[in-house]
Protein backbone atom coordinates (compact mmCIF):
# COMPACT_ATOMS: atom_id res chain seq x y z
CA UNK A 1 0.00 0.00 0.00
CA UNK A 2 2.66 2.44 -1.14
CA UNK A 3 1.52 6.07 -1.19
CA UNK A 4 -1.68 5.01 0.51
CA UNK A 5 -3.16 6.75 3.51
CA UNK A 6 -3.54 4.15 6.24
CA UNK A 7 -5.17 4.58 9.62
CA UNK A 8 -4.76 1.69 12.01
CA UNK A 9 -7.55 1.48 14.55
CA UNK A 10 -6.14 1.19 18.09
CA UNK A 11 -6.34 -1.98 20.17
CA UNK A 12 -9.23 -0.71 22.23
CA UNK A 13 -12.06 1.59 21.24
CA UNK A 14 -13.83 1.87 24.56
CA UNK A 15 -15.01 4.52 26.99
CA UNK A 16 -11.75 4.25 28.97
CA UNK A 17 -9.74 4.99 25.82
CA UNK A 18 -11.97 7.66 24.32
CA UNK A 19 -9.45 10.48 24.00
CA UNK A 20 -6.85 8.12 22.51
CA UNK A 21 -9.28 7.04 19.81
CA UNK A 22 -10.42 10.57 18.98
CA UNK A 23 -6.83 11.82 18.84
CA UNK A 24 -6.03 9.13 16.29
CA UNK A 25 -9.14 9.67 14.20
CA UNK A 26 -9.64 13.43 14.14
CA UNK A 27 -7.19 13.79 11.29
CA UNK A 28 -10.32 13.03 9.23
CA UNK A 29 -11.32 16.66 9.65
CA UNK A 30 -8.41 17.91 7.56
CA UNK A 31 -9.38 15.64 4.67
CA UNK A 32 -12.72 17.36 4.10
CA UNK A 33 -13.44 17.52 0.35
CA UNK A 34 -10.02 16.03 -0.45
CA UNK A 35 -11.38 12.79 -2.03
CA UNK A 36 -8.16 11.01 -1.22
CA UNK A 37 -7.57 7.90 -3.29
CA UNK A 38 -6.15 4.81 -1.62
CA UNK A 39 -7.38 5.24 1.91
CA UNK A 40 -7.40 2.21 4.19
CA UNK A 41 -8.98 1.88 7.61
CA UNK A 42 -7.28 -1.09 9.27
CA UNK A 43 -8.83 -3.05 12.13
CA UNK A 44 -6.15 -5.77 12.31
CA UNK A 45 -4.93 -4.72 15.76
CA UNK A 46 -8.34 -4.04 17.25
CA UNK A 47 -9.03 -6.25 20.27
CA UNK A 48 -12.11 -4.77 21.88
CA UNK A 49 -14.81 -2.21 21.21
CA UNK A 50 -17.80 -1.17 23.27
CA UNK A 51 -21.03 0.72 22.59
CA UNK A 52 -19.40 4.16 22.51
CA UNK A 53 -16.63 2.78 20.31
CA UNK A 54 -19.03 1.43 17.70
CA UNK A 55 -21.03 4.68 17.75
CA UNK A 56 -17.98 6.89 17.26
CA UNK A 57 -16.44 4.62 14.64
CA UNK A 58 -19.67 4.94 12.69
CA UNK A 59 -19.72 8.74 13.19
CA UNK A 60 -16.21 9.07 11.75
CA UNK A 61 -17.15 6.91 8.77
CA UNK A 62 -20.29 8.98 8.28
CA UNK A 63 -18.28 12.21 8.46
CA UNK A 64 -15.81 11.00 5.87
CA UNK A 65 -18.62 10.07 3.46
CA UNK A 66 -20.71 13.21 3.96
CA UNK A 67 -17.63 15.42 3.56
CA UNK A 68 -16.00 13.62 0.62
CA UNK A 69 -12.81 12.86 2.49
CA UNK A 70 -11.93 9.75 0.52
CA UNK A 71 -12.56 8.21 -2.86
CA UNK A 72 -13.64 4.58 -2.49
CA UNK A 73 -12.20 4.04 1.01
CA UNK A 74 -11.37 0.50 2.00
CA UNK A 75 -11.46 -1.28 5.32
CA UNK A 76 -9.26 -4.18 6.33
CA UNK A 77 -10.27 -6.80 8.90
CA UNK A 78 -13.33 -4.88 10.00
CA UNK A 79 -15.03 -8.29 10.22
CA UNK A 80 -13.20 -8.68 13.56
CA UNK A 81 -15.86 -6.51 15.15
CA UNK A 82 -18.88 -7.74 13.18
CA UNK A 83 -20.43 -9.28 16.28
CA UNK A 84 -20.15 -6.04 18.28
CA UNK A 85 -21.46 -4.00 15.36
CA UNK A 86 -24.46 -6.32 15.22
CA UNK A 87 -24.84 -6.46 19.00
CA UNK A 88 -25.25 -2.68 19.22
CA UNK A 89 -27.54 -2.50 16.21
CA UNK A 90 -25.18 -0.70 13.83
CA UNK A 91 -25.20 -3.36 11.10
CA UNK A 92 -27.44 -1.47 8.69
CA UNK A 93 -25.80 1.89 9.29
CA UNK A 94 -22.26 0.63 8.76
CA UNK A 95 -23.33 -1.41 5.73
CA UNK A 96 -24.75 1.75 4.22
CA UNK A 97 -21.26 3.26 4.40
CA UNK A 98 -20.08 0.65 1.90
CA UNK A 99 -22.97 0.74 -0.48
CA UNK A 100 -24.93 3.30 -2.37
CA UNK A 101 -27.95 2.71 -0.12
CA UNK A 102 -29.56 5.78 1.29
CA UNK A 103 -27.99 6.40 4.67
CA UNK A 104 -31.17 7.99 5.92
CA UNK A 105 -33.49 5.08 5.24
CA UNK A 106 -35.60 3.80 8.05
CA UNK A 107 -34.64 0.65 9.80
CA UNK A 108 -35.98 -1.39 12.61
CA UNK A 109 -35.42 0.65 15.68
CA UNK A 110 -35.83 -1.49 18.67
CA UNK A 111 -34.71 -4.98 19.45
CA UNK A 112 -34.76 -7.17 22.48
CA UNK A 113 -31.86 -9.50 21.75
CA UNK A 114 -32.62 -11.99 24.47
CA UNK A 115 -34.45 -12.06 27.74
CA UNK A 116 -31.23 -10.96 29.45
CA UNK A 117 -30.30 -7.90 27.40
CA UNK A 118 -32.05 -4.87 26.00
CA UNK A 119 -31.11 -2.71 23.03
CA UNK A 120 -32.44 0.56 21.73
CA UNK A 121 -31.05 0.36 18.20
CA UNK A 122 -29.37 3.51 16.93
CA UNK A 123 -31.93 6.27 16.50
CA UNK A 124 -31.15 9.27 14.34
CA UNK A 125 -32.59 12.39 15.95
CA UNK A 126 -34.02 14.41 13.10
CA UNK A 127 -35.37 17.93 13.27
CA UNK A 128 -38.71 16.38 12.37
CA UNK A 129 -41.39 16.46 15.01
CA UNK A 130 -43.50 13.57 13.71
CA UNK A 131 -40.47 11.30 13.53
CA UNK A 132 -39.36 12.26 17.00
CA UNK A 133 -42.79 11.70 18.53
CA UNK A 134 -43.10 8.28 16.96
CA UNK A 135 -39.58 7.21 17.92
CA UNK A 136 -39.92 8.34 21.50
CA UNK A 137 -43.28 6.68 21.94
CA UNK A 138 -41.99 3.36 20.54
CA UNK A 139 -38.74 3.61 22.46
CA UNK A 140 -40.26 4.38 25.83
CA UNK A 141 -42.94 1.73 25.53
CA UNK A 142 -40.30 -0.88 24.73
CA UNK A 143 -38.26 0.21 27.74
CA UNK A 144 -41.31 -0.23 29.92
CA UNK A 145 -41.98 -3.68 28.47
CA UNK A 146 -38.45 -4.86 29.32
CA UNK A 147 -37.92 -3.16 32.68
CA UNK A 148 -41.51 -3.00 33.89
CA UNK A 149 -43.51 -0.01 35.01
CA UNK A 150 -41.48 1.16 37.98
CA UNK A 151 -38.57 3.25 39.18
CA UNK A 152 -36.02 1.69 36.83
CA UNK A 153 -38.02 2.61 33.75
CA UNK A 154 -38.64 6.03 35.27
CA UNK A 155 -34.91 6.62 35.61
CA UNK A 156 -34.18 5.54 32.04
CA UNK A 157 -37.08 7.68 30.74
CA UNK A 158 -35.76 10.69 32.62
CA UNK A 159 -32.20 10.54 31.29
CA UNK A 160 -33.14 9.58 27.73
CA UNK A 161 -35.87 12.20 27.39
CA UNK A 162 -33.62 14.97 28.70
CA UNK A 163 -30.76 13.78 26.48
CA UNK A 164 -32.91 13.57 23.34
CA UNK A 165 -34.40 16.96 24.12
CA UNK A 166 -30.92 18.49 24.40
CA UNK A 167 -29.55 16.98 21.23
CA UNK A 168 -32.78 17.72 19.35
CA UNK A 169 -32.87 21.38 20.31
CA UNK A 170 -29.26 21.91 19.23
CA UNK A 171 -29.46 19.88 16.05
CA UNK A 172 -29.48 21.08 12.47
CA UNK A 173 -29.34 19.31 9.10
CA UNK A 174 -25.66 18.56 9.50
CA UNK A 175 -25.47 17.44 13.09
CA UNK A 176 -26.97 13.95 12.65
CA UNK A 177 -27.44 13.13 16.33
CA UNK A 178 -27.54 9.39 17.02
CA UNK A 179 -28.60 7.82 20.31
CA UNK A 180 -28.27 4.17 21.29
CA UNK A 181 -28.87 2.32 24.56
CA UNK A 182 -27.91 -1.14 25.76
CA UNK A 183 -28.67 -2.81 29.04
CA UNK A 184 -29.36 -5.87 31.10
CA UNK A 185 -30.87 -6.35 34.53
CA UNK A 186 -27.97 -4.76 36.39
CA UNK A 187 -27.00 -1.73 34.33
CA UNK A 188 -27.86 0.42 31.33
CA UNK A 189 -25.54 2.31 29.00
CA UNK A 190 -26.74 5.21 26.88
CA UNK A 191 -24.54 6.84 24.24
CA UNK A 192 -25.32 9.81 22.03
CA UNK A 193 -23.15 11.71 19.56
CA UNK A 194 -23.56 14.47 17.03
CA UNK A 195 -21.46 16.55 14.65
CA UNK A 196 -23.11 19.83 15.57
CA UNK A 197 -22.06 23.13 17.00
CA UNK A 198 -20.76 21.81 20.30
CA UNK A 199 -21.58 22.91 23.85
CA UNK A 200 -18.72 25.36 24.24
CA UNK A 201 -19.49 27.24 21.06
CA UNK A 202 -23.19 27.41 21.95
CA UNK A 203 -22.44 28.93 25.37
CA UNK A 204 -19.45 31.08 24.42
CA UNK A 205 -21.55 34.24 24.05
CA UNK A 206 -22.65 33.92 27.69
CA UNK A 207 -19.15 33.29 29.05
CA UNK A 208 -16.77 35.09 26.71
CA UNK A 209 -13.83 35.09 29.13
CA UNK A 210 -14.00 31.54 30.44
CA UNK A 211 -11.71 28.73 29.33
CA UNK A 212 -13.30 26.01 27.22
CA UNK A 213 -13.29 23.29 29.85
CA UNK A 214 -14.67 25.74 32.43
CA UNK A 215 -17.60 26.39 30.11
CA UNK A 216 -18.22 22.67 29.73
CA UNK A 217 -18.33 22.27 33.51
CA UNK A 218 -20.71 25.25 33.81
CA UNK A 219 -22.98 23.71 31.17
CA UNK A 220 -23.90 20.95 33.64
CA UNK A 221 -25.04 23.36 36.32
CA UNK A 222 -28.70 23.94 37.06
CA UNK A 223 -30.36 26.65 35.01
CA UNK A 224 -27.58 27.09 32.43
CA UNK A 225 -28.97 27.29 28.91
CA UNK A 226 -27.60 28.58 25.64
CA UNK A 227 -31.12 29.92 24.98
CA UNK A 228 -32.07 31.64 28.24
CA UNK A 229 -34.94 33.58 26.68
CA UNK A 230 -36.62 30.45 25.36
CA UNK A 231 -38.52 27.67 27.14
CA UNK A 232 -35.29 25.88 27.90
CA UNK A 233 -34.91 25.69 31.65
CA UNK A 234 -31.29 24.59 31.56
CA UNK A 235 -32.20 21.55 33.65
CA UNK A 236 -31.46 18.69 31.24
CA UNK A 237 -27.72 18.11 31.64
CA UNK A 238 -27.86 19.10 35.30
CA UNK A 239 -30.50 16.45 35.98
CA UNK A 240 -28.48 13.82 34.14
CA UNK A 241 -25.35 14.76 36.09
CA UNK A 242 -27.22 14.68 39.40
CA UNK A 243 -28.82 11.34 38.57
CA UNK A 244 -25.42 9.83 37.80
CA UNK A 245 -23.96 11.26 41.02
CA UNK A 246 -26.74 9.81 43.18
CA UNK A 247 -26.72 6.57 41.23
CA UNK A 248 -22.93 6.21 41.63
CA UNK A 249 -22.83 5.75 37.89
CA UNK A 250 -20.62 7.20 35.20
CA UNK A 251 -21.08 10.16 32.90
CA UNK A 252 -18.84 11.43 30.12
CA UNK A 253 -19.59 14.63 28.23
CA UNK A 254 -17.14 15.34 25.43
CA UNK A 255 -17.57 18.46 23.36
CA UNK A 256 -15.16 20.09 20.96
CA UNK A 257 -11.85 20.11 22.82
CA UNK A 258 -13.09 19.48 26.35
CA UNK A 259 -13.83 16.33 28.32
CA UNK A 260 -15.98 16.10 31.45
CA UNK A 261 -16.20 12.90 33.43
CA UNK A 262 -18.13 12.01 36.56
CA UNK A 263 -17.64 8.66 38.26
CA UNK A 264 -19.96 8.59 41.24
CA UNK A 265 -19.14 11.76 43.20
CA UNK A 266 -15.75 12.35 41.59
CA UNK A 267 -15.52 14.85 38.73
CA UNK A 268 -12.82 15.95 36.32
CA UNK A 269 -12.92 18.37 33.38
CA UNK A 270 -9.90 18.62 31.12
CA UNK A 271 -8.73 19.62 27.67
CA UNK A 272 -8.99 16.91 25.03
CA UNK A 273 -8.41 16.24 21.31
CA UNK A 274 -10.97 17.88 19.06
CA UNK A 275 -14.34 16.29 18.41
CA UNK A 276 -16.51 18.52 16.23
CA UNK A 277 -19.78 18.18 18.10
CA UNK A 278 -20.87 16.56 21.36
CA UNK A 279 -20.69 13.06 22.80
CA UNK A 280 -22.57 11.96 25.91
CA UNK A 281 -22.10 8.56 27.50
CA UNK A 282 -23.64 7.37 30.72
CA UNK A 283 -23.83 4.13 32.64
CA UNK A 284 -26.43 3.65 35.34
CA UNK A 285 -26.69 1.04 38.09
CA UNK A 286 -30.17 -0.34 38.09
CA UNK A 287 -29.88 -1.25 41.79
CA UNK A 288 -30.09 2.49 42.64
CA UNK A 289 -32.98 3.92 40.62
CA UNK A 290 -32.92 7.72 40.73
CA UNK A 291 -35.91 9.68 39.55
CA UNK A 292 -37.09 13.26 39.19
CA UNK A 293 -38.45 13.25 42.75
CA UNK A 294 -34.91 12.67 44.09
CA UNK A 295 -33.44 15.55 42.09
CA UNK A 296 -36.06 18.30 41.91
CA UNK A 297 -37.08 19.24 45.42
CA UNK A 298 -39.60 21.90 44.63
CA UNK A 299 -39.93 24.44 47.41
CA UNK A 300 -42.63 26.45 45.74
CA UNK A 301 -45.82 27.39 47.55
CA UNK A 302 -48.00 27.17 44.49
CA UNK A 303 -51.58 26.21 45.21
CA UNK A 304 -51.78 23.68 42.39
CA UNK A 305 -54.79 21.41 42.76
CA UNK A 306 -53.31 17.91 42.76
CA UNK A 307 -55.96 15.20 43.20
CA UNK B 1 -68.58 22.99 34.03
CA UNK B 2 -65.66 20.56 34.39
CA UNK B 3 -63.85 19.17 31.36
CA UNK B 4 -61.36 16.30 31.50
CA UNK B 5 -58.30 15.90 29.30
CA UNK B 6 -56.88 12.38 29.32
CA UNK B 7 -53.17 12.35 28.43
CA UNK B 8 -52.92 8.57 27.92
CA UNK B 9 -52.38 8.88 24.16
CA UNK B 10 -49.06 10.60 24.95
CA UNK B 11 -47.97 7.95 27.43
CA UNK B 12 -45.63 7.10 29.01
CA UNK B 13 -43.40 10.18 28.56
CA UNK B 14 -44.18 13.76 27.52
CA UNK B 15 -40.94 15.16 26.19
CA UNK B 16 -41.37 16.70 22.75
CA UNK B 17 -42.21 20.32 21.99
CA UNK B 18 -44.96 19.43 19.52
CA UNK B 19 -46.79 17.24 22.06
CA UNK B 20 -46.39 19.96 24.69
CA UNK B 21 -47.90 22.55 22.36
CA UNK B 22 -50.81 20.25 21.51
CA UNK B 23 -51.57 19.74 25.20
CA UNK B 24 -51.18 23.44 25.90
CA UNK B 25 -53.67 24.33 23.17
CA UNK B 26 -56.15 21.72 24.42
CA UNK B 27 -56.07 23.09 27.94
CA UNK B 28 -56.13 26.71 26.83
CA UNK B 29 -59.26 26.11 24.79
CA UNK B 30 -61.15 24.44 27.61
CA UNK B 31 -59.94 26.46 30.55
CA UNK B 32 -61.95 29.41 29.37
CA UNK B 33 -65.17 27.44 29.75
CA UNK B 34 -64.51 26.27 33.28
CA UNK B 35 -62.39 23.93 35.39
CA UNK B 36 -60.19 21.46 33.54
CA UNK B 37 -59.06 18.14 34.99
CA UNK B 38 -55.84 16.93 33.38
CA UNK B 39 -55.47 13.20 33.91
CA UNK B 40 -51.82 12.08 34.21
CA UNK B 41 -52.62 8.44 35.09
CA UNK B 42 -50.65 7.02 32.18
CA UNK B 43 -47.78 9.54 32.27
CA UNK B 44 -44.58 8.50 34.05
CA UNK B 45 -42.38 11.52 33.24
CA UNK B 46 -42.88 14.97 31.81
CA UNK B 47 -39.71 16.78 30.79
CA UNK B 48 -38.92 20.05 32.49
CA UNK B 49 -39.10 21.94 29.21
CA UNK B 50 -42.54 20.53 28.43
CA UNK B 51 -43.77 21.46 31.90
CA UNK B 52 -42.73 25.02 31.28
CA UNK B 53 -44.23 25.03 27.78
CA UNK B 54 -47.57 23.82 29.10
CA UNK B 55 -48.11 24.90 32.68
CA UNK B 56 -45.64 27.74 32.88
CA UNK B 57 -47.14 29.32 29.79
CA UNK B 58 -50.74 28.82 30.97
CA UNK B 59 -49.85 30.41 34.29
CA UNK B 60 -48.34 33.34 32.45
CA UNK B 61 -51.27 33.66 30.02
CA UNK B 62 -54.05 33.60 32.61
CA UNK B 63 -52.45 34.72 35.84
CA UNK B 64 -52.10 32.81 39.10
CA UNK B 65 -55.64 33.07 40.49
CA UNK B 66 -57.36 31.98 37.28
CA UNK B 67 -54.82 29.22 36.72
CA UNK B 68 -55.07 27.72 40.21
CA UNK B 69 -58.86 27.97 40.21
CA UNK B 70 -59.33 26.25 36.87
CA UNK B 71 -56.45 23.74 36.48
CA UNK B 72 -56.76 20.45 38.35
CA UNK B 73 -53.98 17.87 37.99
CA UNK B 74 -55.20 14.32 38.52
CA UNK B 75 -53.06 11.24 39.33
CA UNK B 76 -49.71 12.95 38.80
CA UNK B 77 -47.02 10.73 40.30
CA UNK B 78 -44.11 11.82 42.49
CA UNK B 79 -41.93 12.47 39.45
CA UNK B 80 -44.46 14.55 37.55
CA UNK B 81 -45.47 16.90 40.38
CA UNK B 82 -42.09 18.55 40.98
CA UNK B 83 -41.59 18.96 37.25
CA UNK B 84 -44.90 20.83 36.93
CA UNK B 85 -44.13 23.06 39.91
CA UNK B 86 -40.69 23.91 38.60
CA UNK B 87 -42.07 24.58 35.14
CA UNK B 88 -44.27 27.31 36.61
CA UNK B 89 -41.54 28.64 38.85
CA UNK B 90 -39.19 28.87 35.93
CA UNK B 91 -41.52 31.10 33.92
CA UNK B 92 -41.68 33.51 36.85
CA UNK B 93 -37.92 33.81 36.78
CA UNK B 94 -37.78 34.75 33.09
Amino acid sequence: MNNALVINLPERIEINYLTTFIRKMNSFYKYKNCKIHQFYLVASYLKSIDIIGVLLLYKFMEYSIMNNCFFRPRTIDIHRINSQIAEYGFGDLISSCYSSRNMYEEYKRLKTISSETFLVSPIIIYKDNDNRDRIEKDCFRQIMRFYGDGDISGMIFMVMSELISNFYSHSDDQSRSIIVAYGNHSSVEVACADAGEGIIQSLRHLFPHKADNEILKIALKKGVSSKPESFHMGYGMWMIDEAVRMNRGRLVVYSQNSYYERISSSVKCISAPLWKGTIVYLKLNLSIPINVKHIIRSSSNFKIQFI
Amino acid sequence: MINTIDLSEYAPVISSDSVAKTIYNLIKEQIQEGEVVIDFSAIRIISTKCSKLIFGQLYKDFGPQFFFDRVIIKNANENVRPSISDGIESILQD
